[in-house]
């Protein structure tokens, strides 16, 4: 299940985001509105919860979290825009990078 | 247990249809994408279940690519399949051994990287427009922005 998060999850939301892939959690990050979407098979997903809740392109950033071991990793598919200068799958951009672990963190683990 | 082996074979049927309605070059970096994941956390004791988790999943995606792709890549996607079938064999002996971690994560990232070039989305300035990548959904969304 998708969940659209503003605040910090609850741990029944965590549950539901987690049912899709078991260990891991794919979100997309809308780093300008500071929310995320999360939960489903392919980080696609939470990019398209995030268009249809009104986040622009442009601010949308791919990323997966690691529970166990609280590890998130900036690595996706929806990363690749030329057109924005990032080339690859990673998130080149220091900057962006710590804005989406950032919110990552502190929505999917509360600090 | 049938209930349970009959739930699971539903969930694949249906992660494959989803992953089968994607244009090819998005099924190819989506195998990218995986391949490079099952690189995350290699120095962990946990990793031989991950890397076994996310191996899965790229021979998954591979079955699900194979019969569409020129005759040239099937070969490639042949030969990274036996990698891969290896590596799950001996995941255990991969996670134990610092030497051999280090050899399997570094040909991931190669395949990973071979395996995005071949999709070609990196040539797009926006491959996801390109490819109604959600499918059906950012026609919709771009009403909304």
């Amino acid at each position: 299940m998708i969940h659209l998060l503003h605040t910090r999850a609850t741990p029944e939301q965590l549950d539901e985001m987690l049912q899709a892939l078991e260990d891991w959690i794919k979100v997309a990050v809308d780093i300008r509105r500071d929310i995320l979407a999360g939960g489903g098979k392919l980080h696609a997903e939470g990019e398209a919860a995030l268009l249809a809740d009104g986040s622009r392109q442009g601010d949308i950033w791919g990323a997966t979290w690691e529970p166990d071991l609280h590890v998130v990793t900036c690595e996706s598919l929806i990363n690749i825009r030329p057109r924005q200068n990032n080339h690859s799958m990673l998130i080149t951009d220091p900057v962006i990078r710590d804005r989406v672990v950032e919110i990552v963190r502190r929505l999917l683990e509360g600090t | 247990m049938t209930n349970q082996i009959a739930i699971e074979s539903d969930e694949i049927q249906a992660r494959r249809h989803r992953f089968m309605n994607l244009a090819l070059p998005v099924r190819l970096g989506e195998l990218a994408e995986s391949l490079a994941f099952a690189t995350v956390t290699s120095d962990h004791p946990k990793y031989p279940k991950f890397l076994t988790r996310t191996l899965n999943e790229s021979v998954n995606l591979i079955d699900w690519t194979v019969a569409a792709v020129d005759p040239e890549v099937q070969i490639e996607l042949a030969e990274l399949r036996s990698h891969l079938t290896d590596w799950l064999r001996d995941a255990q002996a991969i996670g134990g051994d610092p030497v051999k971690r280090a050899r399997v994560v570094a040909a991931l990232r190669e395949w990973s990287q071979k395996i995005l070039d071949r999709s070609g989305l990196a040539d797009y300035d926006d491959w996801q427009m390109e490819f109604d990548y959600p499918p059906g959904i950012r026609a919709a969304a771009e009403v909304l922005v």
